[in-house]
């Protein structure tokens, strides 16, 4: 745990305002939600890889599509089977 | 996200982006605060949808992408509005036919009374006259609750209102008391006065003492039953009176005189032929027919007319009355003539008046005995008069005098 998420726990803040933490949230196994994140690297049907800061995630699935994509969130829909968290280097 | 309405409003596209590039693109789109939706991927294509307001933007970023964009459908308002303009005035009056329907059905075109039996349609018409509602008002200014309120106050016989509205049509609801009966005040009692001069023929008295037996001559407001009903102690003598309404079937034998006069002279209408049958439509009280311009055409009309209109009020969805008439307007000419009758036609007419007139009485119970009529001839008319023998109902209720304080126990 790095001095950001530390200080965020101490003074309990929100880690996506301190730390820059993208927010994913899951409604059952078939919607995403997504925020505070940089862009999309990659986008197939069975794959969308999201970039974070200083974080990559992999959502896997099948029919996956973009609901919306705004400059705030984004909301990916599909039969999802796995959220992998990539860290970079 | 953004509602769909809003997308329709705005007007979208669906566009099939395509190139080796595409995740970059969408990006750049998000950077350049471009909102996308429905994204899909379809092998090295994607189709997504976008603000018909931002697809000139696209074009650098495409450009800086290498991908490329193609319309795939256009959706939404902005699209409309070249088949909208072309049909402008079929548009711009199916909205103002909108409009008026709208303003027209904020207000009062009918009014119909529901369960009303003792009391009448035009009581309750007065009643509303005096309470200020009438055709053509604004529904929003009537307080039903305060109505219903007041009519229950008007008529004591109605126990039950209900003042609501389907449509333009201003129902006014009410149950009224079956069982009241004319309130009965405590009885001061009647007696059964003759209406006639003539004899009794018959007398049945269910309440009261008899003044007369049948064969007795009466004079007309002579008492025949008295509702003073003496009330005897042991000694035969009266103790008290008790009160009653008088109630007796009688009948008398009596004479009434009939006349009849016939003038010689009578009109006559002639039609001339010159019938006009036209519609006609009443707007808002404005009231437009072809009679105006077949006047205008025959100038030299100087007969006399009879007019007979069919009007009806146009219903929209059968409770919407609009203010709106129509019918049919049938004017019939005629001129007049003064045409004398032959004696043998007079004495037939006034025969038959007479036949009416026995029929007539005959309906009402009243039972012929004799007539003695004759026929006077006058100089420009012709008269048949005499009495009629007759039996006939008789009798009529009226309030007895107090009864004495000193009369009584006598």
């Amino acid at each position: 745990m790095d001095a950001g998420e530390r200080f965020a726990d101490t003074f309990s803040l929100p880690k996506d305002m301190v730390i820059n933490a993208t927010l994913l949230h899951m409604v059952g196994k078939s919607d995403i939600f997504v925020e505070n994140f940089k862009g999309i690297i990659s986008y197939n049907c069975h794959e969308i890889i999201i970039k974070g800061y200083g974080i990559k995630y992999c959502i896997c699935g099948e029919n996956m599509t973009i609901e919306y994509y705004s400059n705030e969130d984004m909301k990916i829909s599909g039969r999802i089977c796995e959220v992998k968290v990539i860290m970079e280097a | 996200m953004q509602n769909n309405w809003i997308r329709f409003v705005r007007g979208c596209l669906v566009i099939k982006v395509g190139g080796d590039y595409l995740e970059r693109f969408f990006n750049m789109c998000r950077a350049h605060d471009i909102y996308l939706w429905g994204i899909k991927r379809e092998d090295n294509e994607c189709i997504c949808s976008i603000y018909a307001s931002d697809f000139s933007r696209l074009v650098p970023l495409l450009k800086k992408t290498g991908t490329k964009a193609k319309v795939v459908s256009k959706r939404g308002v902005p699209f409309l509005i070249p088949f909208m303009k072309k049909r402008i005035i079929f548009f711009a009056g199916v909205i103002l036919c909108l409009i008026m329907l709208n303003i027209v059905t904020g207000y009062v075109w009918a009014i119909e009374y529901v369960g009303n039996l003792q009391v009448s349609d035009n009581e309750l018409t007065d009643f509303l006259e005096q309470q200020g509602i009438h055709y053509g008002m604004k529904k929003s200014s009537i307080d039903c609750e305060e109505k219903e309120k007041r009519l229950r106050e008007a008529f004591p016989v109605v126990t039950w209102t209900s003042v609501y509205f389907e449509g333009t049509k201003l129902y006014i609801e009410v149950k009224e008391n079956e069982k009241s009966e004319p309130k009965v005040e405590k009885t001061k009692g009647t007696d059964i006065v003759a209406t006639d001069n003539g004899v009794i023929t018959s007398i049945i008295t269910r309440n009261g003492v008899p003044m007369v037996k049948a064969g007795d001559a009466v004079k007309k407001d002579q008492v025949i039953v008295e509702g003073k009903v003496p009330v005897y102690n042991e000694e035969q003598l009266i103790s008290d009176y008790q009160i009653y309404d008088a109630d007796a079937d009688i009948k008398i034998r009596t004479t009434m005189a009939y006349n009849d006069e016939l003038s010689c002279s009578h009109p006559v209408l002639y039609p001339t032929g010159n019938d006009v049958d036209t519609v006609f439509l009443e707007v808002f009280g404005y009231h437009f027919d072809g009679m105006f311009f077949h006047d205008l055409f025959r100038r030299n009309q100087t007969g006399s007319y009879r007019t007979t209109m069919q009007r009806h009020q146009l219903v929209l969805l059968d409770n919407i009355f609009l203010p709106v008439y129509y019918g049919r307007i049938d004017r019939k000419e005629y001129y007049l003539r003064y045409l004398v009758y032959t004696q043998e036609e007079m004495e037939h007419i006034l025969s038959d008046n007479l036949e009416k007139f026995i029929s007539g009485l005959e309906e009402k119970g009243v039972q012929i005995v004799e007539k003695n009529v004759k026929i006077v001839e006058n100089r420009n008319s012709m008269k048949m008069q005499g009495e009629i023998a007759v039996i006939k109902p008789t009798g009529k209720s009226v309030d007895i005098a107090p009864v004495e304080n000193e009369t009584v126990g006598e």
